[in-house]
């Protein structure tokens, strides 16, 4: 199963809509600042989360982007202050 | 595979957007969040409470919620998958109820544990692995179910007598014992065929069999039998040659087990140690003899599930168990 690994970036003048965002992102990755996301993803959990952000962002008010890193680049992120991304298979114990 | 284990008593699980929160239930201290999407599996071992919120999202997207003991005991799970493969269960019943074939499955779950028993033995040069070649001609050649078992019986004690010989000093054992298992290295066995066991039940429901109707094991009120008919040919290969690396490496030692009970339990912060250890193997790749693929070792339990199912309904002449070389 080849991984997707991206960026997201955003910012939007509506306090609700910052919100949900948060709230749509927190599901799919890691927050690294307040509007900046790192998530590790399958091509169909892509695919299902660009749907509700192509639902919720408001195309005129709004930007959103996300980064495609190519695998070479997040080998060679350099990172303060956090771990990074855990692949989705390694387990948790809690 | 995201599995997440639960080995905090006091936990507080519950889905907090698409997110699962893991909290200690008093007070306000999280212990993981993490994105429900990478999440497969829940493995709660203890008194963890879960949210119906939580429960309703685990079985419509089909992550398995599983509750052990904390000692290691299954006591009961949501599964991955509804079984929608009733085809499947009607020719599982037929063959049950038919002696020929009962039987003949019979015979290719103890040739599977048999041959990859040998195997481990061997590569490891345990003195008396020889003994065991004779119990596969036996076994091929047992004309009815109760000389089989007989035979898997024997070939069992002869099997852990020179398994026995591969552990360190202070950790071996003169036979296999359980309910309770009597020394550490039974008791680290114990656990492993639980989790194995665990395994052998998903995939068999993910492959539409029911888990509970076998052919090498009886049926009986409450016991998964084609689960341990299927984790026959995985004892050794996954569970035993954890074990053995475990110990043998050192990575758990006498200390990490418990005897305040009369017997030796493996305690509680010895348990990721022998998690991670788990999990690690059964990611660990693997070529597949019959698929001619590499699959990891959770993979391949599906597709020995999956195979079981072609046999029944007729696609496949017999049941082909997973072997290692």
């Amino acid at each position: 199963m080849r991984e997707l690994y991206l960026v997201i970036a955003y910012d939007t003048p509506d306090d609700r809509r910052r919100a949900q965002l948060a709230k749509l992102l927190k599901g799919f990755g890691e927050r690294r600042q307040y509007s900046v996301f790192e998530a590790r993803l399958t091509r169909e959990q892509w695919a299902h989360l660009k749907g509700r952000l192509e639902v919720l962002v408001d195309k005129k008010e709004d930007i959103l982007a996300v980064y495609f890193l190519p695998p070479e680049a997040v080998g060679r992120t350099w990172r303060i202050g956090h771990q990074g991304l855990k692949r989705l298979e390694e387990p948790d114990f809690v | 595979m995201g599995v997440v284990y639960v080995l905090e008593p006091d936990a507080y699980l519950s889905k907090e957007g698409g997110t699962l929160k893991i909290a200690r239930r008093a007070g306000r201290e999280v212990l993981l969040q993490k994105p429900l999407i990478a999440v497969e599996e829940i493995v709660v071992l203890g008194n963890a409470v879960v949210t119906p919120a939580l429960l309703k999202h685990c079985a419509q997207e089909g992550i398995g919620l599983h509750y052990m003991s904390p000692a290691g005991a299954y006591y009961a799970g949501l599964t991955r998958t509804p079984a929608k493969n009733a085809p499947a269960r009607v020719a599982q019943f037929k063959a049950h109820l038919d002696p020929a074939q009962k039987l003949a499955l019979a015979r290719r779950f103890v040739l599977g544990k048999l041959r990859n028993g040998l195997v481990l033995l061997r590569r490891n040069g345990a003195p008396g692995w020889e003994t065991l070649r004779g119990a596969l001609a036996d076994a091929e050649g047992a004309l009815d179910e109760d000389t089989l078992r007989g035979v898997e019986g024997m070939a069992a004690d002869a099997y852990f007598r020179a398994f026995a010989s591969l552990l360190p000093e202070g950790f071996q054992f003169a036979e296999r014992s359980r309910r309770p298992p009597r020394d550490p290295a039974n008791s680290l066995l114990s656990l492993a065929y639980t989790l194995l066991a665990k395994e052998c039940e998903s995939a068999l429901q993910i492959a539409g069999l029911d888990p509970y109707v076998g052919f090498l094991h009886e049926i009986r009120y409450g016991r998964a039998s084609l689960a341990l008919d299927l984790m026959e040919e995985f004892r050794s290969i996954l569970a035993d040659s954890v074990v053995l690396s475990l110990l043998n490496n050192r990575r758990l030692t006498l200390e990490d087990f418990d005897d305040t009970e009369g017997y030796p339990k493996l305690r509680k912060e010895a348990w990721p140690k022998f998690l991670r250890a788990w999990e690690e193997r059964l990611a660990e790749r693997v070529r597949h003899p019959l698929l001619g693929k590499g699959l990891s070792y959770r993979q391949t339990l599906l597709a020995q599930a999956r195979i079981l199912v072609k046999h029944l309904l007729g696609e496949l002449p017999q049941y082909e168990p997973f072997t290692v070389r």
